[in-house]
């Protein structure tokens, strides 16, 4: 699957933590790439493995009581999982940068902003102090900061919370990654503050030509800044492939009741917003089959029984690859690939043909 | 900045008022009174002695006199030692006990944060479990019961090297200073490592800290630019409280180590009803806190910009 053009190829990611309640299995092979440039959506509801998929690899998760079980990660054909810290520092905050969804938190409250989108600079480009300053000032400008300067010299407490997410951008894009990791980036923000910032990703984007990957529960923002998407559910990703595919021809049920669940204001809908019944599996002991077959309308026996595996999909004219880890599309469904399109309209009377 | 720092010195002045103004009425209440030691002492005798202190007068013109000679700074003779003034007790006295306990505090201060820095960074293993085992044990144990033993041990130590190590007691070098000093700040070392435990821990589990490690930084440059920093912000605002803690808490360990402190003056003069070094030692010593206190708002206000932009 891996293309030549892949920046970063994470495969068969497995992450577990241990509690006091047992261990529990938060990523489960997690299977993704990001091409240069382009803009990665993950995609899920909270719990399912989005954020402890990208911080692992990052080595954010403290260890104990987190543990990278297998899988690999790597920068331009380069393994970045499991190198020793001093490695995993050079990567982090030069090459990939991070920002996350709580500005507010995200900032240390006794350090002025300028001191700290400055520190990076030092660390990893050995830039002085007052050069280091002095960037960050431009870095604040380029994050489209008014009066940077005097913004620099002041504390978070001082900052409203869209403005504490530009400074972070700012920290983040400092050293000039190759990819910008977004964690809920507008998750914390007010509706209007979160399209200015999503604006400024993408201009960021287009000037730097940096890769994003951009975790997000809301399908509106993927579907306005994402090229490719990958869907997890329950430590697994479900269904990967571009942007169109994945909303308009999308594979997996859970694709499809994430996509009934999206509240719309076209008035030629009728239907209210459809919620997914039921809730995700237990990851202290994950089911044997299929983590979504409890809660699917389509679910067959082999569901419960049975992981499946990820089914390649004709991918249209994209060129990107487009997966689905569901028995509806495996090899030996009772279902043709062009018969599966009922599972679209989501019809209870198709239902019980299937059970 | 400057305004907040008026404000907690007239709030400060205040409260020292009303210190005096409680102590007043409290000490005058203690039944007996300042003369009744004196064996040779008639009517005639005790009614000029009063005169001469004023004692003849109702309580609330004594109280008048007493606050206007306060506010000149005058605390007046003391009733059981002749022709001293209270002013000389405690300028004599005072410097000794206050070196004490300001070398008890930064001890104290010191010891805290880095004992409680290092059990956080430890936590769950061997330093932290180790360290945690003295704090129970410097917290459990009484100052009083810490100095004999520290004494005893001492003794034992000097000798069985033949020579002083350090003097066991008495006060006057560096080296009289050190073992009471540390004595007098354990518990408080104690409590301040637990406090700097756990505050360690919440900036370590916080989102600052995650973002740290997310820019490359190395760990030395986490630990001293954005953990220790945050961490040490409620010992800061204990401290006052802190100092009050080991001053009054000197007062035995001054008496065990033989130290010519305030202390021994201040006990002695609640059981002779000595008023006027009562009154002279006790508004001194709330007036000291009072301004350490402030002192220490100032200083949270210059670590924490929060605070500074009120």
């Amino acid at each position: 699957m891996t293309q030549a053009a892949e920046l970063l190829t994470v495969e068969n990611l497995n992450v577990e933590f241990d509690t006091y309640g047992g261990v529990v299995q938060a990523v489960r092979g997690v299977d993704f790439s990001v091409a240069a440039g382009e803009t990665l959506a993950i995609v899920g509801e909270s719990g399912c493995g989005k954020s402890v998929t990208v911080q692992s690899m990052m080595g954010l998760i403290p260890m104990p009581p987190g543990r990278i079980t297998q899988g690999s990660a790597r920068l331009r054909g380069q393994e970045i999982l499991g190198r020793s810290r001093l490695q995993g520092r050079e990567i982090r905050g030069a090459q990939i940068g991070m920002i996350f969804q709580d500005p507010m938190t995200a900032l240390n409250p006794t350090m002025t902003i300028g001191d700290q989108i400055a520190e990076p600079l030092q660390v990893h480009r050995g830039l002085s102090r007052a050069e280091a300053a002095r960037e960050a000032i431009r870095l604040l400008e380029v994050t489209r900061i008014p009066e940077a300067a005097t913004r620099a010299k002041q504390y978070p407490f001082e900052f409203s919370g869209g403005m504490l997410q530009r400074a972070m951008i700012a920290m983040a894009i400092a050293c000039k990654p190759e990819i910008l990791i977004a964690d809920e980036p507008t998750t914390a923000l007010d509706v209007t503050i979160q399209a200015q910032i999503l604006d400024l990703l993408q201009e960021l984007q287009r000037e730097t030509g940096m890769a994003i990957i951009l975790i997000t529960h809301d399908l509106g923002v993927v579907a306005r800044m994402a090229n490719s998407v990958a869907v997890m559910y329950a430590g697994k990703v479900v269904e990967r492939g571009s942007v169109d595919d994945i909303f308009y021809r999308s594979a997996h049920p859970y694709t499809l009741g994430l996509k009934a669940a999206m509240p719309s204001n076209d008035p030629t809908r009728e239907q209210s917003l459809q919620p997914i019944e039921g809730s995700p599996p237990d990851l202290f002991s994950p089911p044997p089959g299929c983590g979504y077959a409890p809660r699917c309308p389509h679910a067959m026996k082999v569901c419960q029984q049975q992981q499946p595996l990820e089914t390649a999909l004709s991918s249209a004219e994209t060129g990107r690859p487009h997966g689905s880890r569901c028995w509806l599309h495996d090899a030996d469904s009772p279902f043709k690939p062009a018969e599966l399109h009922f599972i679209e309209s989501g019809g209870e009377a198709e239902k019980g043909a299937i059970l | 900045m400057w305004s907040f720092i008026l404000k907690r010195l007239a709030q400060g002045v205040i409260t020292v008022w009303f210190i005096a103004t409680a102590t007043f009425f409290a000490m005058h209440n203690v039944p007996g009174d300042p003369l009744l030691n004196d064996r040779a002492m008639t009517a005639a005798i005790r009614a000029n002695v009063e005169a001469k202190y004023g004692l003849d007068k109702p309580i609330s013109e004594q109280y008048v006199i007493y606050l206007g000679n306060l506010v000149r700074g005058d605390f007046g003779i003391s009733f059981t030692q002749e022709n001293r003034e209270v002013n000389d007790i405690i300028r004599e006295h005072f410097p000794v006990s206050a070196t004490l306990g300001i070398l008890a505090v930064l001890f104290a201060a010191a010891g805290g944060v880095l004992w409680g820095a290092l059990t956080a960074l430890y936590r769950n293993r061997m330093p932290d479990y180790l360290i945690m085992f003295f704090v129970i044990l410097g917290i459990s144990v009484p100052s009083f019961v810490i100095a004999a033993v520290s004494q005893l041990t001492l003794v034992g130590v000097n000798s069985a090297l033949g020579s002083t190590l350090l003097p066991v007691a008495g006060w006057g070098t560096l080296s009289h200073m050190l073992l009471p000093a540390l004595v007098l700040g354990l518990g408080t070392m104690a409590y301040l490592t637990r406090l700097m435990r756990s505050s360690m821990l919440e900036v370590i589990g916080s989102d600052y800290v995650r973002t740290a490690k997310a820019k490359g930084l190395p760990a030395a440059r986490i630990f001293t630019k954005h953990q220790l920093r945050n961490a040490i912000l409620p010992v800061i605002t204990v401290l006052g409280p802190s100092i009050a803690a080991i001053t009054t808490g000197g007062f035995v360990v001054e008496l065990v180590f033989a130290i010519p402190g305030l202390g021994r003056y201040f006990v002695q003069a609640v059981q002779q009803l000595d008023y006027t070094v009562i009154m002279g030692t006790t508004v001194f010593y709330g007036a000291f806190l009072v301004f350490m206190v402030i002192v220490v708002d100032v200083l949270y206000g210059f670590i924490d910009p929060r605070v500074r932009m009120q």
